[in-house]
């Protein structure tokens, strides 16, 4: 009987150690990816994005002049090309489940904050950005480029 | 008196003991192992990752890993601290455990640059000593130092005695009091973060780079190690002595021979084209080229561009130039072949 | 009887106690392994993240006046090999460029007519978008969109990454906007 009883309570420590091994091995698995690189390339890519999408021609102009004649003048090229040109280049990356916002904020002016895309990417947390700046005459135009996953 | 069941499982109990002892034995030995060389391993790549960040971006960056590590040397590409780690990219310095600034510099052609990092700390140390005090000896002395880092301090190695002071101070003492001066064979333990630099036509001694016009010798096993070098080549040949000026030139070459042959082909393949290009009737299209790239026109129906022919045949040359490693003249012709392609407008 | 019964049990017991020892053990192995292997993807990614780096700042296949950003030129691309990707950016990589062309919106086209000559311009500039300029298609340069570097069949646990980029074009004298694709198989080091 006694001997029995210790069987039974080898069995169940085993089955014990079993079930570890299995929780280690999924938790092993997941972490796979290392989180720093991931931070890493995302903003890499952020990045190259905005800065490519500025220094791009198109048959209106460069989108970077687009967007300053559309901020200062109210010429529409920037918002007819944009959406294309954003949609294309995401998908091309195999981003096609990206949403993005490009915000057009004075640095060193008054003025008012223009954006392109959809507003609702930075409504939560979890979306990544880039920034650059455009001069104007003189002023100087911050440039902020928003992604999130759809 | 102990039964035999008794006995029974007192021996097995000592078997299995003996044998899960041995194991975990075995298991803690391979570890400790593992675990020493894994830590000496991080610290590789993480060196190694910084100097391609700075590579690619062109920041410097500070790295201070090394001050774990007990063994440090360097043998371009290969760090050495008990095992070996081949860098991503060209790199020269004087192997330090103390903080080290990677920074990175290029040799710009033009259409071609060669980059590479220079990692150095604070401490290192270039004694020269210039056994011939010529006016040539005193220019090459000043090019040396200002190819090397402001960080490092400079002096003189005369007879036992060497003093040090900095860059600035060094230079001063070149073009001034340095001419009336004589110097005594070089006669210091040389130190690992410390160079120097004799300047003669003398064998090298151990620990020494013998410099004479623009050859340099290091002692070796069989007689010594000879390298003819360039300007381009000090700071390696002071880091690294005559084995890394032999690395970079190579790494050079080999950069400059696919740089050559892509530039090469692309020239070719772009004055093609616009020819082809520049001829069709353009409806809406605005000049490409502010310029119109020189054209010259030949017979009126076709067009050359004697800018682009020119590129091309040099490039040609230094493609044949570059195997034999006799190109200097010709990289130099490339350089200015391009810049009349720039001015032509051909290139932006 | 009975003492034969309770070595049994003893036998059993011991054996079980070592099965359990065995189990921990792999537990301990079997973790370092996969451990060793997570580090292992994380240097796979961090060289396609240097190959990434390197191609978008070397002058080599970039325009020299504007590698403030990642511009590559076309004609550098067109003539590049396989070899020289390999002998510069690192063995076992699978490299390909693209450019984005603008392409006509159709589907607000009601009439007919208009809608096909639409469409047919819109299937001319896909066509030049994916045809291969390397090769034997340097002859329909510049008159293509795509370059693509080694075979792809090393396919072996290859990690991609793909970004943004500008591509010059050097005929026109301006900047498309593209995408440059890496892809590092697993096992090379």
């Amino acid at each position: 009987m006694k001997g029995q009883t210790s069987i039974m309570a080898m069995v169940i420590a085993m089955v014990l150690v079993v079930f570890i091994i299995i929780f280690m091995l999924s938790s092993a698995f997941s972490g796979q990816e290392d989180q720093t690189l991931k931070t890493e390339f995302r903003d890499m890519y952020t990045n190259n994005l905005l800065l490519s999408l500025l220094a791009t021609d198109t048959d209106c102009g460069r989108f970077s002049d687009m967007l300053k004649s559309e901020y200062f003048e109210g010429r529409t090229c920037f918002s007819e090309k944009v959406g294309a040109y954003m949609k294309g280049v995401l998908n091309a990356t195999g981003n096609t489940n990206y949403a993005w916002m490009i915000e057009a904020e004075p640095k060193d002016f008054e003025g008012i904050t223009k954006t392109w895309g959809d507003e609702s990417v930075t409504e939560k947390p979890g979306y990544w950005d880039a920034r650059t700046i455009l001069s104007y005459s003189g002023r100087q135009l911050e440039i902020k480029l928003y992604i999130r996953t759809k | 008196m102990l039964s035999v069941f008794q006995i029974f499982k007192l021996l097995i109990g000592i078997i299995v003991f003996i044998f899960i002892m041995t194991f975990f034995l075995d298991i803690t030995n391979m570890y400790s192992d593992i675990g020493g060389s894994q830590k000496e391993y991080a610290i590789a790549d993480a060196f190694d990752k910084t100097a391609r960040d700075v590579y690619t971006s062109g920041k410097s960056a500070q790295f201070s890993g090394f001050e774990d590590l007990d063994v440090l040397m360097y043998r371009p590409p290969a760090l050495l601290f008990g095992s070996q780690k081949t860098l991503s990219v060209p790199l020269f310095m004087i192997p330090d455990k103390a903080n080290m600034t990677l920074e990175r510099r290029c040799d710009d052609y033009g259409w071609f640059r060669f980059c590479w990092i220079l990692a150095y700390s604070d401490r290192g140390v270039i004694l020269f000593s210039p056994l011939e005090n010529t006016d040539e000896t005193r220019q090459e002395m000043e090019n040396f130092v200002n190819a090397l880092p402001d960080a490092y301090s400079y002096g003189f190695c005369n007879g036992t005695y060497a003093k040090v002071s900095t860059k600035q101070t060094f230079i001063g003492f070149i073009n001034g009091n340095m001419a009336a001066s004589t110097f005594e064979e070089c006669d210091i333990e040389p130190k690992d973060n410390m160079r120097i630099i004799v300047f003669n036509d003398s064998e090298p001694s151990e620990g020494t780079i013998v410099v004479s016009g623009r050859q340099a010798k290091e002692p070796a096993s069989d007689g010594a190690k000879v390298v003819v070098f360039t300007n381009a080549d000090i700071p390696a040949l002071v880091t690294g002595g005559v084995d890394a000026v032999l690395y970079r030139q190579d790494a050079f070459g080999s950069e400059l021979r696919a740089a050559t042959r892509i530039m090469l082909e692309r020239t070719k393949l772009v004055s093609q084209k616009m020819l082809v290009h520049n001829a069709q009737p353009c409806i809406e299209c605005a000049t490409p080229y502010p310029k119109a790239c020189g054209w010259v026109d030949i017979d009126g129906n076709q067009k050359q561009s004697q800018s682009y022919n020119d590129f091309i045949a040099t490039l040609q040359s230094l493609m044949n130039a570059v195997g034999n490693g006799q190109y200097e003249d010709l990289l130099r012709q490339s350089v200015n072949d391009y810049e009349n392609l720039r001015e032509a407008g051909c290139e932006i | 009887m009975k003492g034969q019964t309770a070595i049994m049990e003893y036998m059993i017991f011991v054996f079980m106690a070592m099965v359990i020892i065995f189990f921990v053990v792999a537990l301990i192995f079997g973790y370092q392994i996969l451990q060793g292997s997570s580090r292992k993807y994380s240097a796979v990614e961090e060289n396609t993240m240097f190959a990434l780096h390197k191609m978008m700042t070397t002058p080599l296949i970039s325009t020299p006046e504007y590698q403030k950003s990642a511009v590559l030129e076309d004609a550098k691309l067109t003539v590049l090999t396989c070899e020289d990707v390999e002998q510069l950016f690192g063995e076992g990589l699978w490299v390909q460029v693209k450019a984005f062309y603008e392409k006509p919106d159709c589907t607000g086209i009601q009439n007919l007519p208009q809608r096909l000559a639409c469409q047919q311009v819109r299937n001319d500039i896909e066509q030049t978008e994916s045809r291969e300029c390397t090769g034997s298609g340097q002859n329909d340069y510049p008159d293509c969109g795509t370059w693509t570097f080694c075979p792809e069949n090393r396919k072996e646990r290859m990690v991609y990454r793909s970004l943004p980029v500008n591509i010059y074009r050097k005929m026109d004298n301006t900047v498309m906007l593209g995408s440059l694709t890496v892809g590092v198989s697993g096992g090379a080091s």
